[in-house]
């Protein structure tokens, strides 16, 4: 419930930069609190992290454009989902389609980390390990996927992300449960190397 | 007081924010007395818990934060760069270029409005019945005063090298600036000479073609009416 408070106070905070005219503030703020949340929910769907920082960019212009008429029947992280959703799932259906004429090859070498910036044993292997998390996180089932992500790193309560989902919350719940034991057996090959 | 147990599906619903410490303290009490019943279900926590505490001590809002750490730059960028033909379009120096344009557009035009009061009206049908004509070497229309005319320019070919008086630029009636009047002097001749080489098979020299304008331009415009008057009535 006090999360709830605070984002829609931040939500505000924005809203009220952006329309007493101070729009790069307010843009700078936006992008700033929600860039992690947009990133990741495209990368779940595109699992390619240079596409997930284009869609990124893509993403706060739209929304930046249309800040303007955002009311706030609901938080502007659910409306930033929606539209992550919307051009991720265009952005994928037009990569399939160039690749079915091969206009462009789909890259998939960009999904594997780079480490060769690293340098410290431990950070290469933490490196690898949340790696190997997100990947576990976007092989999973896209409604396992999607609440797992939105319960567990965005802290949406069931009932918003039930109306995202159109799902019912006991639905939800046992999702939820089964992203968890996946994701558990999935990562603890990893661990225990 | 007896505290009513979660089913084993309820239990499993709950799991996972049992793990994450997101249950109300009563739900939690509750969770823990229903535990007891489910050996599995403690086993399958305690394996979960192993794999996310590891995971959790891994600082992933920080690795997240790398990735998109130059995101909020870029996306200004784009803005900007959005914005800019707008503010190209407001800008001081665009509104004096647009003044600037439309003012030499309605000089150019008052300038050319009396010559074109004078020149004629094309018919596609004449143009072609003209342009078969003028294939032929005989002249077949005699216009007074034109045969004095054309024999005062000189043919290119005469003058093999001799001076010529090259005919006043007819811009320079409105450009002080020569360089401009010459400019638009000879696209004007390149164009017109061009046209005529093309649409008339006539090939005429540059030369020619200032000795031309010269003439023309010595010519009264009470004769040059008369001419074009004369020129109307020809049946050809």
């Amino acid at each position: 419930m006090f999360d709830w408070v605070l984002k829609l106070e931040a939500d505000k905070e924005i809203l009220q930069q952006f329309t007493e005219g101070n729009i790069e503030q307010a843009a700078l703020k936006l992008v700033k609190t929600y860039k992690n949340f947009v990133y990741l929910t495209a990368y779940r769907y595109l699992k390619n992290y240079d596409d997930a920082e284009d869609i990124t960019q893509e993403v706060f212009i739209k929304a930046l454009e249309k800040l303007k008429s955002f009311r706030l029947e609901s938080t502007i992280k659910t409306w930033l989902y929606r539209i992550t959703v919307n051009f991720s799932k265009n952005f994928l259906r037009k990569k399939a389609l160039y690749s079915f004429f091969s206009i462009d090859k789909l890259n998939d070498g960009d999904t594997e980390f780079d480490i060769a910036d690293t340098t410290k044993g431990t950070e290469i292997e933490y490196k690898e390990l949340e790696e190997k998390f997100l990947q576990a996180v976007a092989n999973l089932p896209e409604k396992q996927r999607e609440v797992f992500s939105l319960r567990y790193f965005d802290k949406l309560s069931f009932n918003e992300i039930s109306k995202l989902l159109g799902t019912s919350v006991g639905g939800l719940k046992a999702n939820y449960f089964y992203a968890v034991r996946k994701i558990a057996d999935e990562m603890k090959k990893y661990l225990e190397e | 007081m007896d505290i009513k147990k979660f089913t084993y599906e309820e239990m499993q619903e709950y799991l996972p924010d049992y793990i994450f410490g997101r249950l109300a303290p009563e739900e939690r009490q509750r969770f823990e007395d229903t535990l007891t019943d489910f050996p599995d279900l403690q086993k399958e926590i305690a394996e979960v818990q192993k794999v996310f505490r590891k995971l959790e001590s891994m600082d992933f809002e920080n690795y997240v934060e790398r990735k998109t750490k130059n995101i909020p730059v870029k996306v200004t960028n784009r803005l900007q760069q959005k914005r800019q033909p707008l503010v190209f379009l407001s800008s001081r120096g665009f509104r004096t270029a647009v003044a600037s344009l439309g003012l030499l557009i309605i000089l150019l035009s008052l300038i050319f409005m009396p010559k074109q009061r004078n020149s004629l009206p094309i018919n596609p049908k004449t143009e072609e019945k003209q342009t078969a004509k003028l294939q032929n070497e005989e002249p077949l229309i005699k216009i007074e005063g034109m045969e004095e005319l054309v024999s005062s320019v000189p043919n290119a070919n005469d003058l093999n090298g001799a001076s010529v008086v090259v005919a006043p630029s007819i811009f320079e009636s409105f450009s002080k600036n020569s360089e401009i009047a010459t400019a638009l002097d000879s696209l004007m001749k390149e164009t017109l000479v061009s046209s005529l080489n093309t649409n008339s098979q006539i090939s005429i020299d540059l030369v020619s073609y200032s000795q031309l304008i010269n003439n023309l331009n010595q010519l009264d415009e009470s004769d040059f009416i008369e001419l074009i008057e004369e020129l109307q009535n020809v049946n050809i």
